[in-house]
């Protein structure tokens, strides 16, 4: 796979030329003044200095909320998927490697999600490599990197006047293909100096230990610390809508009269009605447990399953929880 | 010593008090947060770390939340048996006082219980204000200075002051009630409120524009919710084990962001506000997508006020005003054929 | 991001009719609804009435889910203050009620669409004249589109 290079100012050209095939998604400012993904436009001027979006590109593939089938006097029909595929650029390598952690769940393994299946074959990721990680930031802890290009399908890395595209896939080398009048090749000089530019990022995040953290977690199951370090959860849901591996859904029929649809909607583990049964029994029935059985499948259960941490170093759990729980401290505190 | 910094000696002193005679079971108060403008809830148990608790601008939380998950029988009944409720030393600012009286006042806390350690408050920080004034630079510690504005330090190691009026949060800015009116003691000197009409020039300007404006504004507002449920897990008024809006036997909303059933999720939680909600902000300092959660019990909470003179939280021995009625209540709003 | 896509409804036969539902307090407005009937005294069809013991009973989710559901206009009506079954059930509603059509009216909903009245059970002539009113307002309004989800 042969590396290319862009000048910054051909980049609207370059994702106009992709809008060509269907939706693209830049990051742009919103009314807050704060970055997200949005639909490309000439009203929303890309933007490329930023940290991360708020909410995590997981969406695209699992939507809040996603009809899984409409039924009509007896008879089902599933929805079409929109037509075309989408390209995503601007992700960050830590979001891109959280896909690959969906891709456990709802692809590998025994059941494949068709609804996930659909969405994820049409998304195009092309992620933009971090030069200035935040304090939240531990994404070199947990088996990533600000230059990781793992879970994307083009990697760029920002140099000063040009970005650097290293295809990642299959996928992100035919992508790279289409457009290739517009870019260039990159020499072995602007590969090391990406590579440079990356190792200076990787430098800059705080490490966090979590080696062996699944056979330790499984010695510290009924440790009293877990009640300690969960109290001051309010089981408000913004960590797991916001994490980028987190992916549990609840599913409900919306009925009305004779014809009605299967809703999937994303749902949290920390909400108390998570695991209530029909008895009333809560096997889960405070903070503790709930904290608890978070923290194992993330360093835990995902290793022991899946042979991979769901947690891809992000910080947005830590950066946007509203009572200002750390989920490293947690770490510490419970000997993981 | 700046005055934050005072209290805060005073505050551990009184936890370390408390604690060593005993005359609590529980302290909860503030805790450094590992990032800056936060701070965490902390339990102390023992006196030896009370040095854990601090009061700072960043003291945000309302930890009357916790409050009433204290109070509850635990679960298992072998546990309930020996079990009896503890005695809770809480800090309190202004809101969060009015918040305990609202919960005292709906038997979800014991008075005798609780001892409020009031703190008279000058504000506290908006997170997401304060880092979105340092722009791209992220924070890497921040304090208060002697003339009570925000000093941060970022990361090439400058030092950016944050005027204080700028990063206050919303709900600070139209505060009418910075002193806790009911506690066993009162740590700091009392502030100044804002003058009383703060709290109605955004609802008054919302009004002001035509009706199909409203809509869209509000339209607009919520299309950005995605039914994380934070609004309501922080709000201390919100204990229903049960919540309505989650309830399947009947479904009253779906679960998903259909703009319909978010917009019924937040006309619904808000009447539900109605006169007891103490606009403490937890809400909105929740919310991960920054919505404005308070819009609409802003407005109603001075409607409850203009018709039956009620401000919630003032008082233990009012009856809140959905539980009472008068036989000469208002009701030019009657359809009359 | 996917759509909630949803199974097309079929195009309307005829001409639009508001549909307004009315909660009656059993004891004196749903008996006043009845002495209309009983009185032949005419009112538009366009109401779909539904018996509450007391107009207290009624939960504002109730209106809410009623213009979620394509009601174009919601009515309660109850007792008169004073003359309610369960003494006070029509006071306590009062109080509710005007901070709901309120609060529905600060983010922009017509304030027509909710209405709240009361009537007795000897006053089927006032009942009459009331969904009178109600359902002309309705129709000038036009089809309620806000707070309408489609399944």
């Amino acid at each position: 796979m042969t590396e290319k290079r862009i000048p910054v100012t051909d980049l609207d050209g370059l994702l106009a030329r992709f809008q060509e095939k269907g939706a693209v998604y830049a990051p742009a400012n919103d009314e807050a003044g704060d970055v997200a993904l949005a639909p490309l436009a000439r009203s929303a001027p890309v933007v490329l200095e930023y940290r991360n979006f708020r909410l995590s590109p997981k969406a695209f593939v699992l939507p809040q909320n996603q009809t899984l089938l409409c039924f009509k006097d007896g008879r089902a029909e599933e929805p079409g998927l929109p037509a075309g595929q989408t390209v995503l650029f601007g992700v960050r390598p830590c979001d891109a490697r959280a896909m690959l952690a969906l891709d456990k769940v709802f692809l590998d393994g025994d059941l494949h999600d068709p609804y996930y299946a659909g969405l994820r074959a049409r998304t195009t990721v092309i992620a933009l490599a971090c030069t200035r990680p935040m304090s939240s930031c531990f994404c070199t802890s947990v088996g990533g990197g600000p230059g990781d290009g793992a879970g994307a399908d083009v990697l760029a890395v920002p140099m000063d006047a040009d970005l650097l595209l290293m295809p990642q896939t299959p996928r992100g080398e035919a992508l790279l293909s289409s457009v290739a009048d517009l870019l260039h090749d990159a020499g072995p000089s602007a590969v090391k100096e990406a590579q440079e530019r990356i190792h200076a990022a990787e430098e800059q995040v705080a490490p966090v230990k979590v080696e062996d953290c699944a056979p330790r977690l499984r010695a510290a199951y009924n440790s009293p610390l877990w009640e300690a370090v969960s109290r001051r959860c309010l089981g408000c849901g913004t960590c797991s809508f916001l994490c980028p591996t987190c992916h549990c859904f609840d599913i409900t029929d919306e009925v009305r009269g004779r014809h009605g649809r299967r809703v999937r909607t994303w749902d949290c583990c920390a909400y108390p009605l998570f695991t209530l049964h029909a008895s009333g029994h809560n096997p889960r029935p405070t903070p503790k447990e709930r904290w608890r059985q978070r923290i194992m499948h993330k360093f835990r259960y995902a290793v022991e399953n899946f042979d991979r941490l769901f947690c891809v170093g992000c910080g947005r759990c830590i950066r946007h929880c509203p009572a200002g729980m750390d989920l490293r401290t947690v770490l510490k505190e419970v000997g993981a | 010593m700046t005055a934050s910094h005072e209290i805060e000696t005073r505050l551990r002193e009184t936890a370390e008090g408390f604690l060593g005679a005993k005359k609590v079971d529980l302290f909860l108060g503030y805790e450094k947060a590992s990032l800056p403008f936060r701070t965490t809830p902390v339990f102390v148990t023992a006196p030896e770390e009370a040095t854990r608790l601090a009061w700072n601008p960043f003291c945000a939380a309302n930890l009357a939340a916790y409050l009433p998950r204290l109070f509850k029988a635990p679960a298992d009944a072998r546990e309930a048996k020996t079990w009896s409720p503890p005695t809770v030393a809480v800090v309190v600012k202004g809101c969060d006082a009015r918040s305990v009286v609202a919960l005292i006042q709906e038997h979800q806390v014991p008075r005798d219980r609780l001892v409020l350690v009031g703190i008279a408050c000058r504000g506290i920080v908006d997170t997401r204000k304060a880092e979105r004034m340092l722009g791209e630079q992220e924070a890497l510690g921040a304090g208060e200075d002697v003339n009570g504005n925000i000093r941060a330090v970022v990361e090439d190691g400058t030092e950016v002051t944050l005027r204080r009026e700028q990063v206050l949060a919303d709900a600070c800015l139209e505060c009418r009630s910075p002193t806790p009116a009911i506690r066993d003691l009162l740590l700091g000197s009392p502030g100044e409120p804002r003058e009383a009409d703060a709290a109605r020039r955004q609802p008054a300007d919302f009004e002001s524009q035509p009706l199909d404006s409203r809509w869209a504004r509000f339209q607009q507002m919520i299309s950005k919710c995605i039914r994380c449920n934070a609004c309501r897990q922080a709000c201390p008024m919100c204990y229903c084990r049960d919540c309505l809006l989650d309830q399947t036997r009947p479904r009253w909303i779906g679960a998903g962001t259909d703009l319909s059933d978010v917009a019924i999720y937040h006309l619904v939680r808000a009447f539900h506000m109605a006169g007891r909600c103490t606009e403490c902000g937890a809400c909105v300092r929740a919310c991960p997508m920054g919505i404005d959660v308070r819009l609409l019990v802003r407005r109603l909470n001075l409607e409850v006020e203009d018709l039956y003179g009620y401000r919630p939280g003032e008082a233990i021995d009012a009856t809140p005003p959905l539980s009472a009625f008068a036989m000469d209540d208002p009701q030019e709003f009657l359809t009359e054929p | 991001m996917s759509p909630i896509q949803s199974v097309p409804e079929a195009a309307p036969q005829k001409a639009w009719e508001p549909h307004v539902v009315a909660f009656l307090c059993n004891w004196c407005s749903y008996a006043g609804a009845d002495l209309a009937g009983v009185s032949r005294i005419q009112y538009p069809h366009n109401v779909r009435i539904i018996r509450v013991p007391c107009s207290g009973r009624i939960n504002p989710a109730f209106l809410l889910r009623a213009l979620q559901n394509g009601a174009d206009a919601v009515l309660v009506s109850g007792c008169h203050p004073g003359d309610c079954h369960y003494i006070s059930g029509n006071l306590a509603a009062r109080r509710k009620f005007g901070l709901l059509k309120n609060l529905l009216g600060y983010i922009g909903i017509e304030p027509e669409r909710i209405q709240f009245t009361w009537v007795s059970a000897s006053e089927g002539g006032r009942f009459a004249a009331v969904i009178e009113k109600v359902v002309e307002q309705a129709r000038k309004l036009g089809p309620n589109r806000k707070l309408v989800k489609s399944v």
